[in-house]
């Protein structure tokens, strides 16, 4: 019992060094290297699109009539695509969009214009009594990116009338004049 | 010699608090580094569009980042690309992700969901040539990309 209980009490009072500064040089090599190549990226957001190869259409006449809320002038059997056909300016920006065959805005795109082109689809699809159920956007080989963006993501939010979102969502270019 | 004046004591700080900080900074960088954002070209402006969703990956496995320049060029890594050529090898590549029926139907729709990461002032003439030539070998999703609000970087 003594015997070991003086070789236990020997053993305590050594005392066992770690040297820390390697291994501290070498964390603070990591953090360097950690800090020196971190990037914050910005937060990216993005719009989901489900696109089969685009086919040719033919544009439905009646839309002025369905956009004045006469379902009933809708005459036309079946579903339909609701063609967008977008002008540019030389400098990308828009320059007309005519919605059917109705001209909707003029000029470059402000804040405003993408919050009118959604309230008018909103009365075409709630109001066409099932008369569309596709969009195809007929757009200017100079539009920029970010105006094409905004018109899709305007489509996109499209809903018919029993709540169903636009899955059907195309564009073609348009020949240059 | 007043450093060997001393009585032979030697200053020992005590290491472990600053060390277990060190390390915990370590754990944060390594935590927050993505490596996945060497395959986006960050010098691109990307458009601004309010209601652009956060990133969703449920059900998508496979993506394939484009970066698309101001000019209307690929941009892989850095470098310049020739669309058809990339766009083959990888459709080739995510091809072989079908299940072995439908490798060979020319129409199977390809599982790689493309990642559409294009410069704002991109014409739609460029853009419109990527998307055709990504449809022409099979991809069908497509995700655009969007700031949800400008880049303080910028």
């Amino acid at each position: 019992m003594s015997r070991r209980h003086r070789r236990k009490k020997k053993r305590g009072s050594e005392e066992v060094k770690l040297n820390m500064a390697a291994m501290l040089d070498m964390a603070f090599q990591l953090l360097t290297f950690f800090i020196l190549t971190f990037r914050p990226s910005p937060i990216e957001g993005q719009i989901d699109l489900n696109l089969p190869p685009p086919v040719a259409v033919a544009q439905m006449r009646p839309i002025q009539k369905v956009d004045q809320g006469d379902s009933t002038g809708a005459s036309l059997p079946g579903f339909g695509t609701l063609v967008i056909t977008v002008h540019a300016s030389d400098d990308g920006e828009l320059s007309s969009l005519v919605l059917g065959e109705r001209p909707l805005l003029r000029g470059k795109m402000r804040p405003n214009d993408a919050a009118a082109l959604d309230r008018e689809l909103q009365n075409i699809f709630q109001l066409s009594g099932g008369t569309f159920d596709a969009i195809q956007l007929h757009i200017d080989p100079k539009l920029n990116y970010e105006t094409f963006l905004t018109l899709m993501d305007v489509c996109a939010r499209q809903k018919t009338e029993d709540g169903k979102k636009i899955e059907k969502l195309s564009f073609i270019e348009l020949k240059p004049k | 010699m007043s450093g060997g004046s001393g009585d032979g004591n030697t200053a020992e700080p005590d290491l472990t608090p600053m060390l277990d900080m060190v390390f915990q900074l370590i754990t944060f960088f390594m935590l927050v580094i993505n490596f996945k954002s060497a395959s986006m070209d960050l010098s691109l402006k990307l458009p601004i569009i309010g209601s652009a969703r956060p990133v969703e990956v449920q059900g998508i496995e496979d993506f394939l980042v484009l970066n698309v320049n101001k000019e209307g060029q690929l941009v892989i890594y850095g470098t310049v690309v020739p669309v058809d050529q990339y766009l083959s090898s990888e459709a080739r590549v995510s091809r072989m992700k079908l299940p072995p029926a439908e490798r060979n139907n020319p129409n199977a729709e390809l599982p790689t969901s493309v990642v559409i990461r294009a410069d704002r002032a991109v014409s739609f003439k460029n853009l419109n040539y990527i998307f055709t030539e990504c449809q022409k070998r099979g991809f069908r999703k497509f995700s655009l990309k969007a700031f949800n609000m400008e880049d303080p970087a910028t």
